[in-house]
């Protein structure tokens, strides 16, 4: 292969590129076909508004108010009108009316779930920002210089080995005793969340760097003498990418559950903050007198993590060739 | 014999095509084909022309995506394409056996190969379990598998190959069947190998009075071993004849082209037979002769129209507008 | 065999002792101690904190603290810091009454997520697939104590049977007919809520290992054969693709841990799960530690488990 780099390098490179469509529009038009794909793509884009929107108007210009407190009015049912003589006017919610009802402090349910979109939203972001993150370094470390030693072991069997250890924890379990232990805050909960869960991750770009590491335009930017760097971020990481894109949507559904389950055991995202998780963790104590407070966010949860589940799914169908040559 | 009653196994305007993501795939385009008992009839083409799915479709063994959208099989006097699924099946492994292209893969990894042999005569010969093992055991010893009581007790994996192939081949022969189909049963052995497998399936043949259809790419194996040939291309035959006629005076330029990329010493070595240019996708088949665009003595005409198969001399068919007419001589 | 075997069992060892060295510094190094529970509590005087901590070692450097963990550990000394109760007995109760729930919560997804898995797998892409499988996301997708508390509402309305706890109060005076169907009612209801997620999340993995094993060659070849269509399915497709679910045995009993927190605190059942969540409350390191260090155990004994398994139906692994 070294007698004559040039050659190797002529035929490879050109390959891919002259395919009339990429692979990205490719896998587009695949999925554009899927409609449970698509539907979960457009529940995701209604949220993403509405997680913009609770930021901007819960917090900046407050036009729905998640904190004001209305004693008098506490557990109306969805849609009732606010009653102007018993709450002060500028507690009065938007429009006049409590478009989701009120919870047993006479909080506003909209505003509370718009808040806690953005919340909840950014919980499983940045969870899983930080597991793909983790997962993409060791897992693109031990199948790119598997075969460097480190005194008797190699790089490979030394990370994939931790990578053991992190999985014969009872993850839950492992999170539980961490943020219970920790401080409540709910960047502590993102970072546990990312850290207990980025092992999939690894083993999936380990198993592709080991297979790209072989393949011809990998060898022939080695013969070319390209920097590592290059070579790892340029060429191999974007080919790696499909999967990890396909468990990171899926890993923000089960983050999401995750917080709402650590919400439910009472070591979620603490008051006043409100998260669908602890909205509705709080809603079961009043599932017979404000029904609302409990199906509201259960079924909001039930939708957007549904969604990201089948866009995660429509996404391994569209991007995996072995299944669109069929 | 040659009359229409006489043929064991007859197909007749087969058409079949696949539902893909891409749209529908013409894999198949009106493939006629007649086999008398104990004759071997050979079909060659280039990779991908259809020989595969026209042998599945005879079984009715198309994936669930594959439909045949035309045309007749017919066995012994049967309409296989009328039959009831459980009539089908009893006529699979019985009365028609099947070798597949890919040994490495065509037997079950998790039964040993005695068990595999052994559930066809189960099935169609309903053998007890001794009497299963012991018929397993002599038909390993008549496919030339050494030490056959050991072997019989052995996974895939324990084997080469080429024993692999010969036990999918035990398999096919188990309950003597009338037409035995296979799909290149060597092109993924090595050379040595091959020779050995045909020569195995010339003695069974010879043995059992069995008919063989045998598809494969190499024009060398058909010079030894058939009577008749096809030869197909993109999913429709171009070409029919006896062996010494196809040598002497082919008449197709596909089928021309195909004995000069033939290694002229070796009929054996098994070379990747290379014609300039490439076979057309089945999505974008011309509305012409499909051969056209690579074809050295094109005419106007062969773009547009298609020509149709026909007799040149007894015995002799070719599609092609060169040689249209020349029949009527 | 053998060596592989050994071989296997002493890296485990090895990995065993870095995930307690591990577990152990996560749970000592992160801020809250025992003593800490309760500040407010005024009948604690500084005093008795100074107790606690000599009591419980807590001013010892930690890899002392370590060293009489595991030595305690390994004695049986090893105490509950809130109770004092020895905590290897307290584990061992809890177990038992963990068990019968994950036991039954098992069986019902094996026995329910295979024939759903292998009827859509067969049916693929029929109303019965696209049925399940939007089924199966749904339930993947809803919160474990969302639905629950919606599905207990319902059997509570539907069938007016209790299911909270592990047995009725009172009942013990009644009849042993009596007696026995109420515990089965608190022991079924439980285990088939909580099942639910475990079959969708099986069953789809057991469809998409079906779709692709009856795509192989051989099941082409037994087709072939004459085989019947049913013993394609069962004999030849199903043998393969069961073989990677005979590694699932191994990760089940670590389950009995992490996995029942939340449906045993829904149901008030006293199991490991809420052994765990009481003692990560208290900050009762002991038992937080041992039950992380059973888990780990139990892991990696499971993977051993499935991996000898593996070379067992899978003629084609041989260890050696
Ligand atoms: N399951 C399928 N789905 C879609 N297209 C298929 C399928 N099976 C075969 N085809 C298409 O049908 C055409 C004929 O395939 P076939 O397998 O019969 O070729 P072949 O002549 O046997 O080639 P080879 O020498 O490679 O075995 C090919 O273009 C192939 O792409
Ligand atoms: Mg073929």
């Amino acid at each position: 292969m070294s007698a004559a780099p040039g050659h190797v390098v002529a035929e490879p490179a050109g390959g891919p590129l002259r395919a009339s469509e990429s692979p990205l529009q490719q896998a587009w038009r695949m999925l554009r076909r899927d409609r449970l794909a698509m539907a979960g793509l457009a529940v995701l884009a209604l949220l993403a508004v509405a997680a913009g929107a609770g930021k901007v108007l819960t917090e900046w210009y407050v036009v729905f108010d998640p904190a004001a407190v209305r004693l008098p009015e506490k557990l109306r049912a969805p849609l009732s009108v606010a009653d102007a003589e018993r709450v002060a006017p500028e507690d009065l919610p938007a429009l006049g009316i409590y478009l989701l009802g009120t919870d047993e402090l006479g909080r506003d349910v909209f505003a509370r779930m718009l808040q806690g979109s953005f919340v909840s939203l950014s919980i499983g972001f940045v969870a899983v920002g930080i597991s793909v993150a983790i997962g993409i370094l060791i897992g693109g470390l031990s199948g790119y210089y598997g075969n460097v030693k480190l005194g008797f072991i190699t790089v490979d069997t030394l990370l994939m080995r931790f990578t053991d250890v992190m999985l014969s924890f009872p993850t839950f379990f492992l999170i539980l005793t961490v943020v219970a232990l920790l401080p409540p805050s709910i960047y502590n909960i993102m970072i546990v969340i990312g850290v207990t869960s980025w092992m999939g991750t690894a083993r999936l770009v380990r198993g592709e760097f080991l297979s790209l590491r072989e393949q011809d335009f990998v060898v022939a930017a080695q013969a070319l003498g390209l920097p590592e760097r290059r070579i790892i971020f340029r060429h191999m990481v974007p080919n790696a990418i499909a999967p990890v894109l396909v468990s990171a949507t899926i890993g923000v559904a089960s983050a999401i559950l995750t917080e709402s389950a650590l919400s439910f055991l009472g070591f979620g995202v603490q008051p006043p903050d409100a998260t669908w998780g602890n909205i509705l963790a709080d809603g079961r104590s009043f599932i017979f007198d404000a029904p609302w407070l409990f199906f509201v966010p259960g079924a909001a949860i039930l939708v957007v993590v549904l969604a990201f589940n089948l866009l995660g799914e429509g996404l391994r169908e569209a991007l995996n060739p072995k299944l669109r040559s069929r | 014999m040659g009359g229409a009653a006489g043929a064991l196994l007859e197909v007749r305007d087969l058409h079949v095509s696949f539902d893909t993501e891409a749209g529908a795939v013409p894999a198949v385009r009106g493939v006629d084909l007649r086999v008398q008992r104990g004759e071997t009839l050979a079909v060659v083409g280039e990779s991908g022309c259809g020989k595969s799915v026209t042998a599945l479709a005879i079984l009715r063994l198309l994936d669930p995506s594959g439909r045949i959208e035309r045309g007749a099989v017919r066995f012994d006097g049967q309409d296989l394409l009328g039959l009831s699924e459980p009539e089908m099946r009893a006529l699979r492994g019985r009365r028609i056996g099947m070798v597949f292209q890919e040994p490495m893969t065509s037997l079950n990894p998790v039964f040993t190969v005695g068990d595999q042999i052994g559930e066809v005569l189960a099935i169609h010969r309903g053998l007890g379990k001794r009497e299963r093992r012991a018929e397993a055991i002599r038909l390993l010893e008549k496919v030339g598998i050494p030490a056959a009581a050991e072997r019989v007790d052995q996974y895939p994996h324990e084997m080469s190959g080429g024993m692999k192939q010969r036990v999918m081949i035990a398999i096919a022969i188990a309950c003597e069947p009338e037409v035995l189909i296979a799909d290149e049963p060597t092109t993924a052995l090595d050379v040595t190998v091959q020779a050995q497998i045909l020569d195995l399936l010339r003695a069974l043949q010879q043995e059992m009075r069995m008919a063989i259809v045998l598809i494969t790419h190499n024009l060398g194996v058909v010079a030894q071993f058939a009577q008749r040939v096809l030869v197909m291309y993109a999913g429709k035959i171009v070409e029919r004849s006896d062996v010494a006629t196809l040598f002497r005076e082919p008449l197709h330029p596909y089928t021309r082209a195909l004995l000069r990329a033939l290694p002229s010493r070796s009929a054996h070595a098994e070379r990747l037979v290379s014609i300039a240019g490439t076979v057309p996708s089945p999505l974008e088949y011309p509305p012409g002769c499909a051969f056209c665009a690579r074809c050295p003595d094109v005419l106007p005409r062969c773009a547009d129209d298609e020509p149709r198969l026909e007799g040149v001399e007894a015995g002799h068919a070719v599609a092609c507008w060169l040689h249209a007419g020349t029949g009527a001589r | 065999m053998w060596t592989f075997v050994i071989r296997s069992v002493l890296q485990r060892l090895v990995l065993l002792v870095v995930i307690s060295i591990l577990a152990h510094s996560v749970v000592h190094l992160a801020p809250g101690e025992p003593s800490q529970v309760d500040p407010s509590n005024p009948r604690l005087k500084p005093e008795d904190i100074a107790r606690i901590r000599e009591a419980f070692r807590l001013d010892e450097p930690i890899h002392l603290q370590y060293a009489y963990w595991i030595h305690d550990l390994f004695t049986g000394e090893l105490k509950s810091f809130r109770d004092d109760q020895p905590v290897l007995p307290k584990i061992w109760r809890r177990f038992l009454n963990s068990l019968p729930l994950f036991v039954c919560a098992t069986l019902i997804v094996w026995t329910l997520a295979f024939p759903t898995g292998i009827a859509a797998a067969v049916r693929r892409g029929r109303a019965f697939d696209r049925g399940s499988t939007f089924l199966a996301y749904a339930m993947i997708s809803t919160p474990g104590f969302f639905l629950a508390y919606v599905l207990i509402l319902w059997v509570v309305d539907t069938f007016n049977v209790p299911v909270i706890g592990m047995r009725t109060f009172g009942m013990d005076a009644g009849s042993p007919v009596n007696y026995w169907m109420d515990r089965l009612w608190h022991l079924v209801i439980p285990s088939a809520i909580s099942a639910l997620g475990g079959i969708a999340v099986l069953s789809r993995y057991v469809r998409s290992q079906m779709l692709e094993v009856v795509g192989q060659d051989y099941v082409r070849t037994a087709r072939a054969k004459g085989v019947a269509e049913d013993a394609v399915i069962y004999r030849h497709a199903l043998r393969n693709a069961l073989l990677p679910f005979v590694t699932m045995f191994g990760f089940l009993i670590p389950g009995l841990i992490g996995g029942s927190v939340i449906f045993e605190t829904i149901f008030a059942w006293p199991g490991l799960g809420r052994l765990g969540y009481d003692a990560i409350l208290g900050r009762d390191f002991p038992v937080i530690l041992t039950l992380n260090f059973i888990a780990a155990v139990l892991t990696l004994a499971g993977t051993l488990v499935s991996d000898v398994l593996y070379a067992v139906v899978d003629p084609r692994i041989r260890y050696d």
